[in-house]
């Protein structure tokens, strides 16, 4: 059944996990501060239908992607028309399954994106509410939105989620990192051959459109066909106004326009998802905007990025993680059980593997498989734990890593991977984000070892296998009698 | 003054800009910057700027200067982003915008896609691919002779 942003809202709501704010709410950083707060505290997460100095009707939605501490993957899940209880190894499952299962989009003659058009002198991109998120942006900033933009010797379009700058009423900053499939489309394509790439940027519309602009699949690889198998049905677009590119026919917002070569503009800072705010700005391509196309009474949704449960851990740490998943068991044959990034402790900086091991030196070849995929740009260590590990529970993780890797044999520093590597880790310096320099990939072996026979091993204390029968129904007594 | 000015001076208050006289009309405008000696006084420069109120950024030539004294000067509060803080400085400079020097709308050039259904857009189509193939063929070219100049 199709889904745009506002009837995955209206679901929300039905389950409890909005709340619409009536109150006049500042995009200047109070709307940002509210969510903020919901995500800290798991409050139903913040719809602001009175957004000061913009028409009654335009709406904030703040993070409605971004789960609970122990449930990132819910709101995902129910986007989906999943159980919003789905546990986690379940919903890998049946994203795996889904998105094994690609669907070619259709194209409409019109969608409600038509509803307003804006062309040439009177695009203004300040006519909708762009939140400051931080104090100490560079500006306010597009968080949740899908980049759309066609590779130059091919039919592969690109569906993509960077951030987004708003310099001016029709100049926007694209936050073009290294390695990332629209920006090397860009910088190794059409600046190299000094053609403009046109671009679209679509907010809001069926939310499986975000998902997979979030997360990464291969070169080549068509994100609008995985968006039709999560949904099970295909995707309506509809021709932009003033290029070619196909857009969702019932986004919120479309913003169109050219990036022209060796155009920049200093983008940042921004607070982003690992928590920190930090420069130094960097000159990135700018985004001649010609057209906006918008529905009547947009709804504008954003991150509060970098409070832990934005969502970041939500989208990338649970269906691109499906994804990984997907692909390491399905298509590689590894024998792994689990692929997480935990929201708690990780964001976006470490990966999580648990898996069956089936051959000494098999974590090696894991770990090493795994740095040669996309999503090591942002990653630099993996984790791998036994298969009955729990990785959405980071208490567990915690205890795995600390008391099963031998702190001489077990953390392996494989030195640094020369594949392109983004700039956002606050533990690389500025020079190493200037000159885009790689850093070392780690991966850390948590597994239970083999033990040797005559020794037995440890054994885990557990009131089953450390107390007879007998001792554990007495003890049981009393312990009824203490309650 | 209005509820909506007395949301924004409070807000002001809030992010720590000192209290606006009455009956001054100078604007505030932000800046990022690796650090304060990279701003030369006395001397027109180029900058991008920021309105604090809309956060529109703004290219401009203008003299700064760490004294009040300067007329019809505008307030400019500084962010330093080398890397780590990027917290507004207590005290601003002062700004006199000499021109704005961005390039206005109208010079964009907009093509529109031409309107009506896809059977009356064949010919657009067409035209569209044959300008494709067109720029496709001059970039290999491109391509070629520059590999041609690397193996000379």
């Amino acid at each position: 059944m199709p889904m745009d942003l506002r009837d995955f809202i209206d679901l929300m709501h039905e389950h409890g996990m909005v709340h619409y704010v009536d109150e006049e709410v500042d995009w200047n950083l109070e709307a940002s501060a509210i969510t903020a707060m919901c995500n800290r505290i798991d409050a139903p997460r913040p719809i602001f239908r009175n957004v000061k100095g913009y028409p009654k009707g335009y709406s904030l939605a703040g993070d409605i992607y971004a789960g609970s501490w122990r449930n990132p993957w819910r709101p995902t899940a129910l986007s989906l028309g999943m159980d919003s209880n789905i546990p986690y190894i379940e919903f890998s499952e049946e994203i795996a399954r889904r998105g094994g299962n690609p669907i070619k989009p259709v194209v409409v003659s019109y969608g409600p994106c038509k509803e307003e058009i804006h062309i040439g002198k009177d695009v203004d991109l300040f006519e909708f509410p762009w939140p400051y998120i931080h104090d100490g942006d560079g500006g306010r900033y597009g968080t949740i939105s899908a980049i759309i933009a066609k590779d130059l010797d091919s039919d592969w379009v690109n569906w993509a989620c960077y951030r987004n700058l708003i310099h001016s009423k029709n100049r926007l900053g694209m936050s073009f990192q290294r390695g990332q499939q629209t920006a090397n489309m860009y910088y190794y394509k059409y600046e190299a051959r000094n053609i403009n790439m046109p671009c679209c940027i679509a907010v809001g519309g069926d939310p499986a459109l975000f998902h997979v602009a979030a997360m990464a699949a291969g070169p080549g690889v068509s994100e609008v066909d995985i968006a039709g198998g999560l949904r099970m049905e295909p995707i309506q677009l509809v021709k932009a106004e003033t290029n070619d590119l196909l857009v969702p026919a019932d986004a919120e917002i479309v913003i169109e326009g050219e990036i022209r070569p060796q155009e920049r503009g200093y983008e940042g800072p921004f607070g982003e998802y690992i928590g920190y705010i930090h420069g130094p700005r960097v000159p990135m391509p700018v985004l001649r905007v010609h057209a906006i196309t918008h529905r009547k009474n947009p709804i504008f949704p954003f991150t509060a990025c970098g409070f832990r449960l934005d969502i970041n851990p939500c989208t990338l740490g649970t269906v691109s993680m499906a994804g990984l998943y997907a692909h390491l068991k399905y298509q590689r044959g590894w024998p792994v059980t689990s692929v997480h990034i935990s929201a708690p402790f990780a964001t976006n900086s470490a990966v999580l593997v648990a898996t069956e091991v089936p051959f000494p030196g098999y974590i090696h070849h894991l770990a090493q498989y795994i740095f040669s995929t996309g999503v090591m740009a942002y990653l630099d260590f993996v984790f791998i734990f036994d298969a009955d590990v729990d990785l959405t529970d980071a208490d567990q993780v915690v205890e795995e890593i600390t008391l099963k890797a031998h702190p001489s044999r077990d953390f392996h520093n494989v030195g640094l991977l020369t594949g392109p590597k983004s700039h956002l880790n606050i533990y690389q310096t500025p020079e190493e984000k200037k000159l885009g320099l790689p850093t070392s990939k780690v991966y850390v072996d948590c597994t239970s070892k083999k033990w040797d026979e005559a020794t037995m091993g440890p054994s885990k204390l557990t009131f089953r296998t450390l107390f007879p029968e007998d001792v554990r129904q007495r003890a049981g007594k009393v312990i009824d009698a203490i309650k | 003054m209005s509820l909506d000015e007395a949301g924004a001076f409070l807000s002001d208050l809030m992010r720590g800009v000192p209290q606006l006289r009455e009956g001054n009309h100078m604007k505030d405008y932000e800046l990022f910057i690796s650090s304060h000696e990279s701003l030369t006084e006395g001397q027109e420069i180029n900058l991008t700027i920021r309105d604090i109120h809309t956060l529109e950024h703004k290219e401009v030539r203008a003299m700064v200067s760490r004294s009040e004294d300067s007329p019809h000067a505008d307030r400019l509060w500084v962010r330093i982003d080398d890397f780590g803080d990027v917290r507004r400085s207590d005290k601003p400079w002062y700004i006199k915008i000499v021109e704005y020097i961005e390039k206005p709308v109208e010079e964009e050039v907009v093509i529109r896609r031409p309107e009506g259904p896809l059977s009356k857009r064949k010919g657009y189509m067409l035209r569209s691919l044959i300008e494709e193939r067109g720029r496709k063929e001059i970039a290999q070219k491109i391509l070629k002779e520059e590999e041609g100049k690397k193996k000379e």
